[in-house]
């Protein structure tokens, strides 16, 4: 065994799924075509390879539709920077603001932010309630 | 218009719904079949997919350009199918394998999957994405969050180790 036999062996994976850099697959074949070891590595990596992907093609495929998780996402909580703006209504609730402050805030959150979920999720019933 | 997958995690983060559509197209099935191979499971891993879909909706705007959107995407699945696996009782016997999902009687498939599943976790994960997925020793590396010398030697060890099993099997 050469003393870059491990090397090459270690990137071999990398050669076969086409990944490595052009100047490591130099290496490797400049390498192999002197080195009957590493060849037979190359080979049984490449057979290993497709063994791999035939069994995984065996696999059913997934059954996750989009319209499955578009539901759940809609059900799902806002977008996580939408809170702090929840929070600061409920806590204007809380204060007892007058209805057209709570508004004017909501308003310069809405315009703050550029995300339509945002936008769609700071409803009225928070204001509302701070009215009532 | 063919967007990148840079350009619709970018507009997942401002809550665009069709971006989040066209990301589930092009990874829902691959997310699934590492999924599934890890967990042989089907529904397992087509739960652990919507839970990996609805991170990526909530934390698109997490995701840092530094490191490729499918080695993020498989990161955060790779953390959802170790949840999946820590929620299984001690107890619960573990699935016989994929195969009985799809119902397949191929010998060499049935064969392989006995030997895959005497891997580790770890070499597991290093063959079905090196063999199957094609990523690169960088991009393993950022999904598993380990170096990239470490990868090397490993899935080295890994290969080396699934060749000797399917040898017992052959």
């Amino acid at each position: 065994m050469a003393a870059e036999c491990p090397e090459v062996q270690e990137l071999i994976p990398w050669v076969v799924n086409h990944s490595a850099s052009p100047e490591e697959q130099r290496s490797l074949h400049q390498h192999i075509a002197a080195c009957a070891g590493c060849r037979r590595e190359l080979v049984a990596a490449i057979a290993l390879a497709r063994r791999v992907t035939q069994a995984i093609a065996t696999l059913s495929p997934a059954g996750c539709s989009w319209s499955d998780l578009s539901t759940h996402l809609a059900e799902d909580d806002p977008q996580p920077a939408a809170r702090p703006a929840e929070s600061v209504l409920r806590l204007l609730e809380t204060a007892g603001l007058p209805a057209l402050a709570a508004d004017a805030v909501r308003w310069a959150l809405t315009l703050a932010d550029p995300r339509p979920a945002l936008r769609l999720h700071l409803p009225l019933a928070v204001v509302i309630d701070a009215r009532g | 218009m063919v967007r990148t997958d840079r350009e619709l995690l970018a507009r997942v983060a401002a809550g665009d719904r069709d971006a989040m559509q066209q990301l589930h197209s092009r990874y829902a099935d691959r997310l699934f079949r590492f999924a599934v191979s890890r967990l042989r499971a089907h529904d397992e891993a087509e739960d652990v997919v919507q839970e990996t879909m609805i991170a990526i909706w909530r934390n698109a705007s997490a995701y840092r350009s530094a490191s490729s959107p499918s080695t993020w995407l498989f990161g955060i699945c790779r953390n959802k199918v170790g949840d999946a696996l820590r929620r299984r009782k001690p107890t619960d016997p573990l699935p016989p394998g994929p195969l009985s999902v799809t119902g397949s009687a191929d010998p060499s498939a049935v064969g392989f999957w006995e030997a895959f599943s005497r891997l580790t976790d770890e070499q597991q994960e290093l063959i079905v994405l090196v063999f199957h997925h094609g990523f690169s020793q960088q991009e393993v590396a950022e999904v598993m969050q380990v170096p990239v010398g470490t990868i090397k030697s490993r899935t080295f060890y890994a290969r080396r180790r699934l060749r000797e099993l399917l040898a017992e099997g052959d």
